[in-house]
């Protein structure tokens, strides 16, 4: 079975970086973009089961690709936790209508992340044979 | 009458708001320095500077964070989970801005607990030392930590909305 593709989307190299750390351990395709109209192409090109979205962005707001994603009937069904800094209840209120599953606030604990993960999309860790 | 209640407790929710991002992101607990043990913010340090545009309807500002480079790469090393070789001033760059950006949501939630909804702009990283930030704001604060004995800065000013 293919490894599930993860979509990291977020305009800081730290924060993707740092979600490349926390999935290390397990077998996942993933993907990063830095704005959400990048966002978009690669959902459209690779149809990842599970995109991770900032919120303050340049280009593209994650609001605004959420609202992209959402009209396209092929790209709606993806699962969306958005990761942001933002706690405003305006903008928790938006992506919730707009049908994000999860939402967590930077900063974030590892395992917080990794828990809301597993509940979208099954991971198996990488197998020792794998391991370089 | 609330926004007293603001500059009266500004201090306490910017300590509670750079202590849950350092010690939940990098397992640090800054150390606050009294007023008396001020940092020069002078070119001993080189300096990393972010800052974040915070607005609402009542109230705006600029929430900026200034921390040394070497806080920045040990802070770095910390986040990114090995240090990046070589490391690019922008790398540094980006680090700051996404701590900036976490210290400014969590002061913008303590500031929505007390009434003050409001919403931030992606943060920028002005070049130089760190200048002390906007005077003329009714509502200032200056304050300053040492993390790994490197200094740490975080100026709030906010006003009115125009």
């Amino acid at each position: 079975m293919n490894p599930p593709k993860i979509l990291t989307v977020d305009d800081s190299k730290t924060i993707r970086l740092l979600i490349r750390r926390i999935l290390r351990p397990f077998s996942v395709d993933l993907y990063e973009a830095s704005n959400g109209e990048e966002a978009l192409e690669v959902a459209r090109q690779e149809h990842p089961q599970l995109i991770i979205l900032d919120y303050n962005m340049p280009v593209m707001d994650g609001v605004t690709m959420l609202g992209h994603l959402r009209e396209d009937a092929l790209l709606k069904p993806i699962p969306v936790i958005m990761l942001t800094a933002e706690s405003s209840s305006h903008i928790i209120a938006a992506v919730a209508r707009l049908g994000a599953r999860d939402y967590l606030t930077k900063p974030f604990q590892s395992s917080s992340l990794l828990a809301k993960i597993i509940k979208v999309i099954p991971l198996a860790p990488i197998s020792p044979e794998a391991t370089p | 009458m609330k926004v007293e209640r603001i500059r009266r407790n500004l201090a306490a929710m910017a300590e509670r708001s750079v202590t849950v991002v350092f010690s939940r992101q990098l397992g640090i607990s800054p150390i606050s320095l009294p007023a008396e043990n001020k940092i020069k913010r002078d070119t001993a340090w080189e300096w990393i500077n972010a800052s974040v545009v915070w607005s609402g309807p009542d109230l705006r500002g600029v929430i900026a964070l200034h921390l040394s480079k070497k806080l920045a790469a040990q802070a770095g090393e910390k986040l990114w989970g090995e240090p990046l070789d070589p490391i690019q001033p922008s790398d540094l760059v980006d680090l700051s801005r996404e701590l900036c950006n976490m210290v400014a949501g969590s002061l913008a939630s303590e500031l929505s607990q007390k009434g003050f909804s409001g919403a931030l702009e992606t943060p920028t990283s002005p070049p130089g030392p760190p200048t002390g930030g906007w005077p003329a704001a009714p509502i200032t604060l200056e304050a300053q930590w040492t993390c790994w004995e490197e200094p740490l800065i975080l100026d709030v000013n906010l006003g009115p909305s125009l």
